[in-house]
């Protein structure tokens, strides 16, 4: 039994361990909590520990309040940068890893994985542009308007092994032949066009998840 | 009382709206709407608190803290422009899934299932 306004304060601060804006929190909760304990007690001539049974029962205990408030503060614009980064650098490695396994060792699950997937070039591309989508609109649906640097940054930094791996292969630093057949001159069109929408898409999803934040 | 999903879905949307008409601080919001919903809508502050913050992250309302002539200061939200926008959006698909709603419930007459 929490006996006292004071006391409910004291463990939420304890609850909240000093997180992200707790103290103004605090200071918000004290204020509602004062008005809310006045009207419990002028409506039902209760004393304050009294009062405080009913208080509980409708905004919660402190560790419920606190717990709600921390889950809000889990997603963080570090993290959703680092995941996005992390799923199009494993993409890379997935491709890379592929890729060698195919052309320098023999193993034929390796090679079926590789043949089945370079059938369907325009299929895995529409797949990767939406990623590019998806990364905007998480963005847009958690940060909402305040997003639009976080989705510019993390948007380069995420195109980073794009652009690394689209050199590789123009300077011939990869060999060509190791693309095949995927290396035809539409394919390689059709990457340039998609490179250069990546950012338009990007943003429409940033778009779209702002209209679903709310 | 409402199913609780339905009622957390559109937390944002009502806030959005009352912020809309007047700048308001946490335990106003709570009490107009109890008020105007004839106290169906009692938002829990474990919802209100987290929801406001997520919106002011979002920048589609912002706080500030006024003083007051007797106690302490408060901390009041006001909706913003981009705020505006969303909610006009919201409002719009809102009323537009009430109505498509109320056509297949609605229809011939029954009032309940």
């Amino acid at each position: 039994m929490i006996p006292s306004k004071s006391a409910y304060l004291n463990i939420l601060k304890k609850e909240l361990n000093n997180s992200a804006n707790s103290a103004e929190l605090l200071q918000e909760i004290n204020l509602h909590l004062t008005e809310l304990l006045e009207d419990i007690t002028s409506s039902t001539n209760k004393k304050e520990e009294e009062a405080m049974a009913e208080l509980i029962e409708r905004v919660g205990t402190p560790s419920e309040l606190a717990s709600l408030y921390m889950e809000e503060l889990q997603i963080t614009p570090k993290k959703t940068q680092w995941t996005f980064i992390s799923v199009n650098l494993l993409f890379f490695i997935f491709g890379i890893t592929l890729t060698a396994i195919y052309h320098l060792v023999s193993f034929p699950f390796a090679n079926q994985v590789w043949t089945f997937l370079t059938s369907f070039p325009s299929l895995i591309m529409i797949l990767y542009m939406l990623f590019w989508g998806l990364l905007g609109y998480e963005i847009g649906k958690e940060f909402g308007f305040s997003g639009k640097n976080l989705l510019y940054k993390t948007f380069y930094i995420t195109l980073v092994p794009n652009l690394l791996l689209m050199g590789l292969v123009v300077f011939r630093i990869i060999p060509l032949g190791w693309f095949d057949p995927l290396l035809t001159q539409p394919f390689i069109v059709a990457c340039i066009l998609c490179t250069i929408i990546l950012y338009p898409i990007s943003y429409a999803g940033y778009r779209w998840g702002i209209i679903h934040s709310v | 009382m409402f199913n609780r999903e339905l009622v957390k879905g559109s937390t944002s949307l009502l806030l959005l709206q009352l912020l809309a008409e007047k700048d308001m601080y946490g335990y106003e919001i709570v009490k107009e709407m109890e008020k105007r919903s004839d106290k169906a809508f009692q938002v829990k502050e474990g919802t209100l608190y987290p929801a406001l913050h997520k919106l002011e992250k979002q920048e589609v309302i912002e706080a500030y803290w006024l003083d007051q002539q007797k106690g302490p200061s408060r901390k009041y939200y006001r909706i913003t422009e981009n705020g505006q926008e969303i909610l006009r959006q919201k409002t719009k698909e809102w009323k537009s899934f009430v109505s498509a709603i109320e056509k297949v419930i609605g229809r011939n007459g029954y009032d309940s299932v």
